[in-house]
């Protein structure tokens, strides 16, 4: 985990690094094969794990895919935040500082 | 004595003639010197390694069936080894997963008495790539007041030898029935996941697990889970999709039997899930 921060979260990519992960039938749990742990994630951090691919994807990115033409309201883009550091608390994806020029 | 006891359990199951694959070469023996006279002691190998501490020599019979039970722990891992009590109704198996004190072995042997196939304890031996549990009934080893919660549910019970001064207590064993041995080489397909829980004066509650929480469950209580990675993930997934789930909280044995053969019942006419 990286503790230190200097940018904000809302302007880092997000990326899932490593094999593909499994998921069971329901889509609920998942299997990680680069580090051997079972997830049981909630929904949305589900929903955001199964967006987040091997190319790096911008929160704000993450935003419009999940909810769409419809602008999520700020307690919203605060669930997704908190569901982003926990999947990369299980090491399931990664943060990574965006490019800058 | 142990032979004898070994035989009174498993007759002609222990003695196989002709061609044949050993996986183990077990020896329990009583060492020379002192100790074969002086207050004797037994000791257990497997492959010429001693993994226990010498055991007073009495307690011969519990020290080689839990010397079985190490050697499928250490070394089984082409199966899915889950902590649990196994029985069948015709060919649908009923998972009991739990820690010790779950009350799994008490409850799989009353299943038994009550006609159920045995078709472990302990382990349940889980073919990964079928998904189908392969049978290896030996005695259950019943401890303590479970010795005497079975003997009130069935005085008739086939128990063995009682070893009052073992390191789990004092413990008897159920034997298993002639038709559980014949089987043996019978694999059973899973058809419920009941995670018994046994509570002093508790009424008798089945109730549906969701599936997550089985996952959870099953897992935690999957010995070899994360040593066999993703085909136990796979393995898990499955199996719990497939049956029906729930939890079980008992107290009493008679009543437990009742739910319980209720529910095969009732899913032996509905067929598979």
């Amino acid at each position: 985990m990286n503790f230190s921060r200097p940018i904000a979260d809302e302007c880092r990519l997000w990326v899932r690094k490593g094999p593909d992960l499994v998921w069971d039938e329901s889509g609920g749990i998942v299997f990680d094969p680069a580090t051997g742990e079972t997830s049981f994630p909630s929904e949305l951090p589900a929903l955001l794990l199964q967006t987040i691919s091997q190319t790096p994807t911008s929160y704000s990115m993450l935003l419009k895919g999940l909810a769409g033409p419809i602008d999520l309201d700020e307690n919203g883009r605060a669930r997704v935040l908190v569901a982003l550091a926990f999947l990369e608390g299980a090491e399931l994806v990664e943060s990574l500082a965006p490019q800058t020029e | 004595m142990l032979l004898q006891t070994l035989d009174w359990f498993y007759g002609d199951r222990v003695r196989q003639h002709g061609p044949q694959v050993l996986d183990y070469d077990i020896r329990v023996f009583r060492p020379f010197g002192l100790r074969h006279y002086v207050r004797p002691q037994v000791l257990f190998e497997i492959d010429a390694i001693r993994v226990f501490e010498p055991q007073p020599a009495e307690n011969a019979f519990p020290m080689y069936e839990w010397g079985l039970n190490w050697c499928i722990a250490t070394s089984a891992h082409r199966y899915m080894m889950l902590h649990a009590g196994t029985v069948a109704f015709g060919d649908r198996a009923m998972i009991l997963p739990g820690t010790p004190g779950s009350g799994k072995s008490t409850l799989s042997a009353a299943l038994h008495l009550r006609g159920a196939r045995l078709l472990s304890d302990e382990f349940g031996l889980v073919r990964p790539e079928k998904g189908d549990l392969l049978p290896m009934p030996r005695g259950i080893p019943l401890k303590n007041t479970s010795i005497e919660a079975i003997l009130e549910f069935d005085p008739g019970a086939a128990l063995g030898p009682t070893y009052p001064k073992t390191r789990k207590g004092r413990v008897r064993h159920l034997r298993p029935d002639a038709q559980s041995l014949l089987a043996q080489h019978e694999p059973a397909v899973p058809r419920w996941l009941v995670f018994p829980k046994y509570r002093a004066g508790a009424d008798e509650s089945l109730q549906p697990l969701d599936k997550t929480e089985a996952f959870r469950q099953l897992a935690f209580n999957c010995f070899n889970y994360k040593l066999l990675g993703e085909t136990a993930f796979r393995a898990v997934a499955k199996m719990v999709q497939d049956v029906d789930c729930y939890t079980f909280t008992f107290s009493r044995l008679d009543r437990a039997v009742e739910q319980l053969g209720a529910l095969a019942d009732a899913g032996r006419e509905g067929g598979r899930r």
